[in-house]
């Protein structure tokens, strides 16, 4: 197959915290992440709150360094990029953030934002960069004379347009979205996922999606990676993991999303009790505290990842997939 | 009978260009112990609806109703206070963050007594022993530990179930639950809904379920409320909504979000409304979704009327898609 856009390897993020009463504690992030993402396809990383998903998207574009493990882009590690062709390396990958409103500036016209990524990166003259503005704000459906407002001029949905336009602007390759719908009304929710696809067509785009909608994630990805507390539970190929996940996680993911044409019944009252999260579970599998199957060995030590056609699923005791939840 | 009984019910809000209608004319009925689902966009109402039937929208909104009924009571003739103190008795709300609906300031024990003493119950520890109760109701282990915390020290989760627990304390006849799993991660979301669920047929509590997610409501509730833009687009059996809805705007609503379980080719569109949802003071002539709905035509400059549609509901459209339109997958 073809190399990867975008290939993580390891990737791990160890974040210290000092407590006041001395004792110190680590909070693993992300923990020994790793996939590949292809040109032109989407994956989607779903999970909790809290399971290192946003984590995990700072690392990709640079915002946080990771401890440990390496991002490749087109095979060159950005770690041992240097100095100075370190701009030029993340251009190739650009983030949309979870909220528009809060993303953009608001003293700034949408022109400014949108030029100052060329500013920065590029030896444009002033008209060249207007022209490359102009361009891509009618490519997220946006008009040229829009340069001139402000962003609160705008509706949610238009924000997220200029944001994804912002993300444009440097013609990156890998784009990595943060939950860019959240902050949306339903029905603009659609729009906008409509916008992403067809820019993926258009521009032969690559999607790292953050989401905790299976359903958008269902419909959007050509991949999926499940995390829960930093850790890789399952991945794979979508229909794989809608329709044969392998994780207890995953299927209790999808068993409590609420669906109103699924095969699945769901809300069913199979494990209602919330667990005590907090108990330490650093040697074993992390999920082992809320997991219906676990045993003592889950607990004991941390699964293996067993490779199952192509799927990748953590666990001591992958489910069949017609095993009954 | 009705546990809640509302007619054209408005409310307005001074702006600078005079009064803005946020709600206009809502009439609504509730069976007791039904369970209702109301879903919306941001800004379509729903949560003023919720506020104006708990009496707790600002003192510089003006509100008007040709009849409001709680419990058989007619809240219209009760002066204020007696007002208040009826509905407090018959019917509680939650909202959508538990985080900044509780108090950080004070433990979980000292809110949950608050509200039983409001509720009449004045020796301590009587306080103390429902207050114990009530949470392991609602599903909360280690009940008295929890009594010693603050909110921060609990989940997200934990703290719904908290504020469900207050809302319950005097066993009220209805509950307002406006968006309760927004917030909320979805395993735990199915936790949530499950214990409103089990309250209700527990109890006979009504319950209604403000939410923007069509799918939350499908396994809940009997009957769903559409509205948009302050106003009742449909109002059907959950069935007759979810598998033949007759409102353009309701379809599209169904049709936007994708649902797992629906098999999808790469790259196929999702259905949407173009636009956005118009300004409240700056609203559309006739039909409010006019602008946006695909099937408008010139009639749709004069207000349709919400009218009943034979074995279905009611319906606020002067041309109602076609029964089972969307099982066919006809255009809109």
């Amino acid at each position: 197959m073809r190399a990867p856009v975008l290939a993580v390897e390891e990737l791990t993020k160890i974040y210290r915290l000092t407590d006041w009463r001395a004792a110190k504690k680590e909070i693993r992030a992300t923990d020994g992440i790793t996939f590949q993402l292809y040109r032109g396809q989407t994956l989607s990383i779903v999970g909790e709150s809290g399971s290192g998903k946003s984590s995990l998207a700072k690392q990709l574009v640079g915002i946080e360094p990771p401890t440990s493990g390496r991002i490749l882009i087109n095979n060159q590690d950005l770690a041992k990029v240097a100095r100075k062709e370190r701009r030029k390396a993340f251009q190739k990958i650009r983030m949309v953030f979870q909220n528009p409103h809060s993303s953009l500036n608001p003293h700034a016209r949408i022109g400014a934002t949108l030029e100052e990524p060329l500013k920065i990166n590029s030896k444009l003259d002033s008209k060249q960069r207007r022209e490359l503005v102009a361009e891509v704000l009618k490519k997220v459906g946006l008009r040229a004379e829009h340069t001139q407002r402000f962003p609160h001029m705008f509706s949610g949905g238009q924000q997220q347009r200029i944001a994804i336009a912002r993300a444009l602007i440097l013609d990156p390759e890998v784009i990595v979205a943060d939950e860019p719908l959240s902050a949306l009304d339903v029905s603009v929710q659609a729009q906008i996922l409509n916008l992403l696809m067809r820019l993926q067509e258009e521009l032969e785009l690559s999607y790292v999606f953050i989401s905790h909608d299976l359903g958008v994630v269902e419909h959007i990805s050509d991949q999926v990676l499940v995390m829960y507390r930093g850790q890789m539970m399952e991945y794979g190929e979508v229909d794989q993991i809608f329709d044969a996940p392998k994780h207890p996680y995953t299927r209790k993911l999808l068993s409590s999303t609420p669906s109103y044409r699924n095969t699945v019944k769901i809300l069913k009252k199979t494990h209602t009790r919330e667990f005590k999260d907090k108990a330490a579970v650093s040697s074993g599998c992390p999920f082992a505290a809320r997991c219906p199957y676990a045993k003592q060995q889950c607990i004991e030590s941390r699964p293996e990842v067993h490779n199952i056609d192509g799927q990748l699923v953590s666990c001591h005791w992958p489910l069949e997939s017609n095993a009954e939840g | 009978m009705s546990l809640l009984h509302i007619e054209n019910l408005s409310v307005e809000f001074p702006t600078h260009k005079g009064y803005v209608r946020v709600l206009d004319k809502v009439s609504l009925r509730m069976k007791e112990a039904e369970v209702l689902g109301v879903v919306g966009e941001s800004g379509s109402g729903k949560s003023m609806m919720a506020l104006a039937v708990m009496g707790l929208l600002s003192p510089n909104a003006r509100l008007t109703a040709d009849y409001m009924s709680l419990n058989n009571q007619d809240l219209m003739k009760l002066s204020g206070e007696a007002r208040r103190q009826f509905v407090a008795q018959n019917a509680s709300i939650i909202f959508q963050e538990p985080q900044s609906s509780l108090n950080p300031c004070f433990t979980i024990g000292a809110q949950i007594r608050e509200t039983l003493k409001l509720h009449g119950v004045r020796q301590r520890r009587k306080q103390q022993e429902q207050a114990i109760e009530l949470l392991n109701a609602v599903g909360i282990n280690e009940p008295e530990t929890r009594l010693r915390q603050y909110p921060h020290q609990l989940s997200g989760g934990m703290n719904q179930r908290v504020m469900i627990a207050m809302a319950v304390a005097a066993r009220p006849k209805l509950l307002i639950a406006d968006e309760p799993t927004t917030a909320l991660d979805v395993t735990i979301q199915a936790q949530i809904i499950e214990l409103l669920l089990d309250l209700n047929r527990q109890h006979g509590m009504g319950l209604m379920l403000i939410t923007h997610d069509f799918a939350l409501l499908s396994e809940s509730t009997q009957r769903v409320c559409v509205m948009y833009s302050g106003q009742i687009m449909e109002n059907a059996s959950t069935r007759n909504i979810l598998e033949s809805p007759r409102h353009p705007y309701s379809r599209a609503l169904l049709e936007s979000i994708p649902h797992i379980g629906e098999r999808h080719h790469k790259g196929q569109r999702l259905y949407s409304l173009k636009g956005i949802i118009p300004a409240i003071d700056h609203l559309p002539v006739g039909c409010r979704l006019g602008p946006r709905c695909p099937r408008a035509s010139k009639e749709c400059v004069k207000t349709p009327r919400l009218e009943t549609i034979e074995n279905h509901g009611l319906v606020r459209c002067h041309f109602p898609l076609a029964k089972d339109s969307l099982a066919k997958g006809s255009e809109l």
